[in-house]
């Protein structure tokens, strides 16, 4: 009885001290879960106390360098661990590939110029963590790997890494701060392009792509300059039956800018919310009931100035310039629709108030017929 | 480790800022699809995930809206009605009609390249943007794209751009060779339907948006997940369907009967098929167990028992036709009719 006992005994004080195998499994560290310790030495943040003086110099070679030192060091690997391999040949490669910028940079004081050049020949993206692991082919790491390690290897693996993956993303520091500022300039020259330039329909769009009038445009750099095709807006066509304005009479009419060019400028290149500048001319046409259809050409600037002169065959004789041309202004209602009220210039505000005052409160009048 | 970030990236039709996070939608669609298997028993998916919806339908909806008032007024000052339809057309834009709601977001898309490239500099910013957070307060940054739709095509070439190109002429951290996603997850996908092969821009075949190892120029996600509905009629024009790509490419299938829009971003994801290799990726690959996967597939049959079985088979064929008459390679009209018949399907199931 005794004799049997005894294993038993032994067997479940063994299980309680150590553990089953599942709740060993379970006491494994858990790489999703994990947080850097912060006073591990092997940490991101003792690893930059370390080596204050290289960093601040950009010396980022004799970082890695160090830090491959160390883990060579390292009493918590017997060296012979697939882990261990993985992770000593992934920092070998890195801080081999970094004596090539230690050598660049000793031949220059533009650091962003030396990162940028070193950047655009050599990938520094072999620690980042993609698809439960690291590195690649024969130094791969994976999750299962580590998480079956021993608590203290585990742990300084994922130190070691995270270390080294943080330390390239501040090398980056210079570049991601030009990109991302260059990405935010390219959203705010579209949205500011699209929105505050001189409107176009969606067959104008669609033209300004297309064969002899393609304009050139890419993610980051919209069009300078822009067709106008057929665009309709909101006319005043106003005429002078004497020689003082108050013998002006004005007509409301379509003014049609059948096809027409604009040059664009930005107001301030490195802020393209500034707002756009440009100035363009059309061949036009209106369209009223009063005096029958008008061609002629207009003139823009900016968003506020769109005015032009216009010939009416009146008599329809075919002489289309017998008669003076009365002046025609366009007001460009889309961009009104641009949101808030507040937010259009104001002498745009002034200048459709003035012209809807003008149409309303003058009668049209035809032109005396000879 | 910081959480993942996970970029959603709508379809076509209105969206608000919080789209995603809506209820049934798909950020909520995969919540309580995840509430099945037991690892998210103690580990629920808001803790593992950080959901970013990324949004860029305010910038049709904006493009509509002020051609809506520009040529409202003109319209009535066309005596001859020179303009024909064309004035009257884009006076009328209302978002309650299916085609300014929804099928406009796709021919602006495809056929006008300047609100293509807003829509790209805006998504990308947002991307961007977030990225770099991680970057600064963690460095590092786990980031992974769910796309639906449209947004698949928008997605596909805003990555591309992202990747590829030496954003303000320098060389750019988000380069395949410095940084990748994760997973890009393609939910009726159309970026091959709407692929525009510019200087900039690649076909979807040949562009960086495929698998690949970490530093390959070439390549600028560990993995990717390409899901179909065999009768949603989008993905089918010009399918997406690459061969010789890598092992950690798959195509996900599926056939399924919840609702008559079989299209919505939130009726693919309510498929087992579809939600657990999705949240394997987005957590862990044994978030599942593959008892716990055949368990919900079994219990999930193609049409659900609530539907009346031959009305939902004839509605299925009735969509099947639609891609057909689409054909496989649609110009916008025919495109834009595709869309339209899908939307007239789905009505008059519903009625």
């Amino acid at each position: 009885m005794t004799r049997t006992a005894t294993p038993r005994v032994l067997a479940l004080l063994l299980a309680l001290t150590v553990g089953t195998p599942a709740a060993v499994a379970a006491q494994r560290v858990d790489v999703l879960a994990w947080r850097s310790d912060t006073a591990d030495a092997a940490s991101y943040r003792q690893a930059t106390h370390r080596y204050r003086p290289q960093i601040a110099t950009y010396d980022y070679g004799a970082v890695f360098r160090a830090l491959l030192a160390e883990l060579e060091r390292s009493p918590r690997w017997t060296r012979r661990e697939r882990v261990y391999a993985g992770l000593h040949g992934a920092l070998s490669e890195i801080a081999a590939r970094f004596d090539a910028f230690d050598a660049t940079l000793r031949q220059t004081d533009d650091v962003p110029g030396a990162v940028e050049r070193f950047l655009a020949t050599t990938p520094t993206g072999l620690f980042q963590q993609v698809d439960e692991g690291w590195f690649r082919a024969e130094q791969r790491v994976t999750f299962d790997e580590v998480e079956a390690l021993p608590d203290s290897q585990a742990l300084d693996f994922l130190e070691r890494q995270h270390a080294v993956e943080r330390l390239l993303t501040d090398f980056r520091a210079p570049a991601r701060a030009h990109t991302l500022r260059a990405i935010q300039l390219a959203a705010e020259r579209w949205r500011t392009f699209v929105e505050g330039g001189r409107s176009a329909y969606p067959w104008e769009v669609w033209l300004n792509d297309r064969g002899p009038l393609r304009v050139r445009y890419d993610v980051e750099t919209p069009p300078r300059r822009q067709w106008i095709v057929a665009h309709p807006e909101l006319g005043v066509e106003v005429a002078t039956t004497g020689r003082w304005l108050s013998d002006a009479t004005a007509a409301e009419a379509m003014l049609v800018h059948l096809l027409g060019h604009v040059w664009y400028r930005w107001k301030q290149p490195a802020a393209p919310s500034a707002g756009l500048g440009w100035h363009g001319v059309s061949l036009a046409a209106t369209l009223q009931n009063s005096t029958g259809p008008g061609l002629g050409v207009t003139a823009m600037y900016g968003p506020v100035v769109t005015a032009g002169a216009i010939w009416h065959d009146v008599d329809g004789d075919g002489r289309w310039l017998e008669r003076p041309p009365q002046v025609v202004l366009g007001i460009d209602l889309y961009r009104l629709a641009r949101g808030a009220r507040e937010e259009m210039p104001r002498a745009l505000v002034k200048r459709a108030a003035v012209a809807e005052a003008l149409a309303g409160a003058a009668t049209p009048t035809p032109p005396e017929r000879e | 480790m910081a959480k993942h970030i996970v970029f959603y990236v709508h379809g076509m039709g209105q969206h608000d800022t919080a789209w995603a996070e809506d209820a049934g939608g798909p950020v909520e669609t995969l919540r309580r699809a995840s509430t099945a298997y037991a690892h998210f028993g103690d580990r629920p998916l808001d803790t593992l995930v950080e959901v970013v919806p990324v949004r860029y339908d305010e910038i049709f909806r904006a493009a509509v809206e002020r051609w809506r008032r520009g040529a409202e007024p003109v319209a009535a000052l066309d005596p001859d009605d020179a303009f024909g339809r064309a004035l009257g057309v884009l006076a009328g834009a209302s978002e309650q009609s299916f085609f300014w709601s929804h099928a406009a977001d796709v021919v602006m898309y495809r056929c006008l390249g300047w609100y293509r490239e807003l829509v790209r500099a805006h998504v990308i910013q947002q991307i961007a943007e977030r990225v770099e957070r991680a970057w600064a307060e963690e460095g590092t940054a786990r980031c992974s794209v769910v796309a639906h739709s449209l947004g698949t095509a928008v997605a596909h070439d805003s990555l591309h751009l992202l990747g590829t190109r030496r954003w303000g002429n320098a060389a750019s951290p988000f380069h395949p060779s410095h940084w990748r996603f994760q997973h890009v997850v393609m939910v009726a996908n159309t970026s091959r339907l709407l692929q525009t092969p510019t200087a900039e821009a690649a076909p979807a075949y040949g562009s960086i948006v495929r698998p690949g190892p970490v530093e390959d120029a070439g390549s600028y996600c560990a993995t990717y997940l390409n899901v179909r509905h065999s009768f949603d009629p989008v993905p089918q024009p010009r399918r997406f369907d690459p061969v010789g790509w890598r092992k950690e490419y798959s195509t996900v299938v599926v056939d399924h009967f919840r609702d008559p829009n079989v299209h919505g971003f939130s009726h693919y994801l309510r498929n087992p098929r579809v939600h657990v290799p999705i949240l394997r990726r987005l957590t862990r690959s044994a978030a599942v167990t593959p008892a716990e996967e055949v368990r919900e597939i079994e219990a999930f049959p193609q049409i659900d028992a609530a539907e009346p079985l031959e009305r939902a088979r004839a509605h299925l064929l009735d969509l099947q036709a639609v891609a057909l008459e689409a054909g496989d390679d649609p110009a916008p009209p025919r495109l834009t009719r595709m869309l339209a018949a899908l939307f007239t399907l789905v009505e008059r199931y519903r009625q």
